[in-house]
């Protein structure tokens, strides 16, 4: 596991590191609060982090622990002032509203709520990615190509009110995907699915990682998806606790015996 | 007290709820100020008798209303004055007489009151000053009414000028207004009136004022004059009377055809506003009330709590309502120099209270059918 | 605008012609009217809003068009009357000598002087009740009035104690047709005929025409308390110039020859004089740009309720379209383009209703309701800015959508 290279926090003019070609994300001494003045309070302390190319990370730990808020800040959604933030070779700190938005367009996200628009079909939601990327010509054709690697070929042109919850999610996912992002941010892909579906949507995410060298970073609690991934970190309190490849972590912890705080069996 | 659903549901959006009532108080207040400008436009006799210290009053049956009378002899009004119960009768002449603004030099039809000095006709408190009844009775000099327009120009006590092309000179002022047929008046004494409306003898009148003794009862001395005067006059109480004009208004001119059609059309965008509400909020919450129906409450109590709102919404847009309706109308009153004499009076704003309510409930009843259709097993 | 663009074109990729691109997904469209009810509800609420300013601007259009309805006919190019007469309502006469004065005057070819008379009582022969009408009295040789109806009754108008009446007059005045005997001014009076006018308000009830001999008969000899009229003193005198003379320029000279006791006018200025009267002198501009305006304000917070509540709704949604790398600037879009159909949708109804209701006011009324397309524009353009205005105010909101907020909960 490569270690992560102290970086000067003005990395926005020259890269300079170990194969940086590599390293998805990189994180660096980062420190995040909210709030302002006397109301600040701390939530993430002290990060460093690397996600080279093609890696899929599960990352883990109680509710309240941080994770969402450090999945948020990978996927540019928030700003950020201190410490640094490399994702896909952008430097995240000091970033405007403009440049978060750019950023944003080569990363999918997966959300735990598939949130799609009632008001459109299956393919339209997907289509609706393919826009972003200005590729109107071929829209529906990667839409439906996309849907049906998620199993929905039949349902391309129903709306979510008439798709099942398991459905709709792999709509959501398929939207997710349909650009061939290099960093898939996904948090509880799998919550609303059953095993089966469950176990396809990661199955394609793995694929897709290694066809594409896609880097994967996903908060979950689902334990019967823990074996897909290459490398499982623990986070808690706001700091990075454990960092373990997953054969370490798999010899280390009786998925049995889990500590109730870290994993829910579904 | 058991939670009330309706209120909960209602303020939990509170930019929701501002538009929702905003939306309703703007209804609210169309309606208002159709129905003020509908009232002020045919109020000019309503003003004008209402001033007017008498209980019964002879017109010609040939009068439309209070502007476009008929004289009839003024023997009339002396063998009324035979009947049991009359303390007193007056005589009254009305006539249009066009009045140069000094200043622009141009003129406008004013509308004039002609009455005996000595009579206590009008119960306007300038008339109790000792000066003005001197004025009252001066050649030439009449009293303006401080509420015409300002396009008559300047009202001060001197002023002279010219009123269908003979000299006048305002020696008081007095506060009456009228609607829109009288926008601007003048009271003179009746042997000035014959002067400015040469020529035209005292014994023809324009109205008959009666006053009663205290205590005695309109209706019965109404039906006594009726069985005594020939039919070429009529007989009327003034409530009767300002109904008959105001009727009139309405009906010649239009204008009742014209706000009326302005109320209904509002009252109608007001259903919309608030059924698009009750039927957002019904839609959002149906998996909630869904629930309820799971936990074994009944459809009533769902249809109940929907009316709730609607009533809810109903007054809390009134109010806003009422009070900008009631600004709006002083500064109609304002901006028109006191041409439009609109006023809020509490049978309105009980009837544009019960108008709000119902256009609630109807939007309510509206969207209660969806509610009714919550099915509690969708829930799971 | 491109928006706008983007709405109109065909929604669905062509399939012959591939090389056609498609547009993008029209999420502005597809979220307004995906639920039958709330789009019904939605364009009803606009519609009304739209009828609303139709209404009101109408009622005042109205009142403004029936007082000027007479003066439009009159066939005259320049218009004579006493200075002090601003508007047709106020009763002043001029000397008749100054139409023979004008008349000499080059370019002027005929000078023809009409005669009015508000507030003669008519009395409907069915009821015998009695409503005051306007009489409008010239030589049946002039062409005074430019209706054919009226240049039909020339001959029938030289007979004694006849007259034509407006068959738009209030029913009150009774039946009008030709044949009809009654009275008017307490003498008698033949009907030999009828033609299209209608009221306002200084003649509220209707009008009468009939020849300037027997305005004499009527109005010349009257009780002492009426005004007596003869045919010295005219009311309104016309001017009639030879084809293609320049009428402002000869409005110029006789205004400067002629002494000014009268006001010379060209029929444009005439008609707006009067019209100028109405609209500052009166209340009635008051009273309907207050109404039309309150209008305005229902429907701004019609339209943004309608905004808004989409915007709630999708909220979710917008701020995942936002973490996927949709800029603000595209949300903003798609509520402004909501707010354009939400104007287009909302306006046609509208209009639509705004017709039946002119035509129904007309009848009921005879009040001249008009539609016209400068009207139609006018109202098109209020609709649109009520909606953008709405649609900025509703912006705002969905610019607080944040993205971040759709992870966790």
């Amino acid at each position: 596991m490569s270690d992560a290279l102290s970086l000067s926090n003005d990395s926005r003019t020259v890269p300079i590191e170990v194969a940086p070609a590599e390293m998805a994300v990189q994180i660096c001494d980062l420190n995040y609060y909210f709030g302002q003045g006397d109301l600040r309070k701390q939530v993430l302390y002290d990060v460093n982090l690397s996600l080279p190319r093609g890696q899929i990370v599960i990352m883990t730990g109680p509710s309240g622990s941080g994770k969402t808020t450090l999945l948020t800040l990978i996927g540019a959604l928030r700003t950020l002032q201190e410490g640094s933030l490399q994702v896909l070779q952008h430097e995240l700190v000091g970033m405007n509203q403009r440049e978060l938005v750019e950023v944003r367009r080569n990363i999918g996200f997966i959300f735990q709520a598939h949130n799609l628009f009632e008001s459109l079909t299956a393919s339209q939601n997907v289509e609706m990615a393919v826009e972003l990327m200005d590729d109107r010509r071929a829209k529906r054709q990667r839409a439906i190509a996309m849907l049906t690697e998620v199993g929905l070929a039949e349902r391309v042109d129903y709306k979510p009110k008439t798709l099942s919850g398991g459905q709709k999610q792999r709509v959501a996912i398929a939207r997710a995907l349909v650009n061939q992002p290099t960093l898939i941010l996904a948090d509880e892909p799998t919550a609303a699915l059953d095993k089966k579906s469950g176990r396809d949507v990661v199955t394609l995410m793995q694929n897709l990682a290694k066809e594409k060298n896609c880097t994967i970073l996903m908060v979950t609690h689902d334990n019967r998806i823990l074996d897909m991934a290459d490398r499982i970190i623990n986070l808690v309190d706001g700091r990075l606790e454990t960092d373990e490849e997953i054969d370490h972590f798999m010899d280390n912890h009786n998925p049995k015996n889990l500590d109730r705080h870290m994993f829910m069996t579904l | 007290m058991r939670t009330s659903l309706a209120w909960l549901n209602l303020t939990h959006e509170k930019t929701r709820l501002l538009v929702a009532i905003a939306g309703v108080a703007f209804a609210v207040i169309l309606v208002f100020m159709n129905l003020g400008f509908l009232g002020s436009l045919s109020d000019t006799a309503a003003i004008a008798y209402g001033n007017i210290d008498a209980e019964i009053y002879l017109i010609s049956p040939q009068a439309l209303e209070i502007t476009t009378t008929k004289a009839f002899p003024i023997e009339r009004l002396y063998q009324a004055s035979g009947i049991d119960g009359v303390k007193r009768v007056m005589p009254f002449y009305v006539g249009y007489l066009q009045w140069r603004n000094v200043e622009t030099r141009q003129s406008r039809a004013m509308f004039v009151y002609g009455i005996n000095p000595n009579d206590p006709v009008f119960l306007l408190p300038d008339l109790q000053k000792p000066d003005v009844q001197a004025a009252l009775r001066r050649v030439d000099t009449v009293l303006i009414d401080r509420l015409s327009r300002p396009e008559f120009g300047p009202q001060a006590t001197g002023t002279t000028t010219e009123a269908d092309g003979r000299k006048a000179i305002v020696g008081g002022q007095y506060t009456l207004g009228g609607g829109f047929a009288a926008d601007g008046s003048l009271l003179m004494s009746d042997q000035n009136f014959r002067r400015y409306f040469d020529p035209f003898p005292l014994n023809q009148i324009n109205l008959g004022l009666i006053k009663l003794n205290d205590g005695v009862d309109p209706l019965s001395v109404v039906e006594a004059m009726r069985r005594t005067l020939p039919p070429d006059v009529l007989v009327m109480t003034s409530e009767q009377l300002i109904a008959r004009d105001r009727d009139y208004w309405i009906n010649a001119t239009s204008t009742g055809f014209i706000f009326g059609m302005g109320v209904a059309v509002s009252c109608i965008v007001g259903v919309v506003i608030v059924y698009q509400i009750l039927y957002t909020d019904i839609s959002e919450h149906l998996k909630q009330y869904a629930t309820l129906k799971a936990m074994g409450y009944r459809s009533s109590f769902l249809f109940n709590t929907v009316l709730q709102e609607a009533i809810i919404l109903a007054v809390l847009g009134y109010i806003p309502g009422f009070i900008i309706s009631v600004m709006l109308y002083e500064l109609t009153v304002r901006a028109t120099g006191g041409g439009l004499p609109v006023a809020m009076n509490l049978g309105r704003a009980l009837f544009v209270l019960t108008l709000t309510v119902l256009m609630c409930v109807l939007s309510g009843l509206a969207s209660v059918q969806k509610v009714t259709k919550a099915d509690p097993a969708d829930v799971f | 605008m491109v928006g706008l663009a983007v709405v109109l074109q065909p929604l669905t990729p062509h399939p012959v012609f591939p090389c056609v691109l498609p547009m993008r997904t029209p999420l502005a469209w597809f979220n307004l009217t995906y639920e039958r009810r709330r789009l019904l509800t939605a364009i009803a609420g606009v519609s009304f809003a739209v009828l609303l300013m139709f209404m009101f601007k109408g009622f005042e259009n109205a009142l403004y068009d029936s007082q000027v309805q007479l003066l439009k006919v009159l066939n005259g190019d320049i218009i004579v009357v006493n200075r002090l007469k601003y508007t047709m309502f106020i009763p002043e006469q001029f000397a008749r000598r100054r139409l023979y004065q004008a008349q000499a005057f080059e370019g002027v070819e005929a000078a023809y002087p009409l005669y009015t008379r508000d507030g003669a009582y008519w009395k409907n022969p069915e009821t015998k009740a009695v409503r005051p009408l306007r009489v409008l009295a010239f030589n049946p040789n002039d062409p005074v009035l430019n209706i054919p109806e009226v240049l039909a009754k020339q001959e029938g108008l030289k007979l004694p104690w006849t007259a034509i009446v407006d068959e738009k007059s209030r029913a009150e005045v009774g039946p009008r047709s030709a044949g009809i005997v009654t009275e008017m001014a307490e003498q008698q009076i033949h009907v030999i005929g009828t033609y299209s006018m209608g009221t306002d308000f200084a003649s509220a009830n209707g009008n009468v025409i009939m020849s300037d001999q027997n305005f004499l008969r009527y109005f010349s000899d009257l009780g002492p308390e009426e005004t007596e009229r003869d045919l010295n003193t005219v009311d309104v005198g016309l001017l009639k110039l030879a084809p293609g003379a320049d009428a402002n320029a000869i409005a110029v000279a006789l205004r400067q020859r002629l002494p000014n006791d009268i006001s010379i006018l060209t029929k444009p200025e005439f008609v707006a004089m009067e019209l100028n009267y109405w609209r500052k002198n009166t209340s009635i501009g008051f009273i309907f740009t207050l109404l039309t305006t309150m209008s305005f304000v229902v429907g701004i917070i019609l339209v943004y309720q309608i905004l808004y509540t989409d915007v709630s709704e999708h909220w979710v949604e917008y701020a995942t379209l936002k973490a996927i790398g949709y800029s603000n600037r595209y949300l903003l879009t798609v509520v402004m383009q909501q707010s354009l159909i939400l104007a287009m949708l909302g306006f046609v109804p509208g209009y639509l209703i705004a017709l039946v209701l002119y035509d129904a006011t007309t009848n009921a009324t005879g009040l001249l309701m008009n539609m016209t397309l400068g009207r139609a524009l006018e109202i098109l353009i209020a609709t649109v800015s009520m909606c953008l205005i709405s649609g900025a105010i509703a912006v705002r909101k969905v610019q607080a959508a944040d993205p971040a907020e759709v992870f966790g909960n």
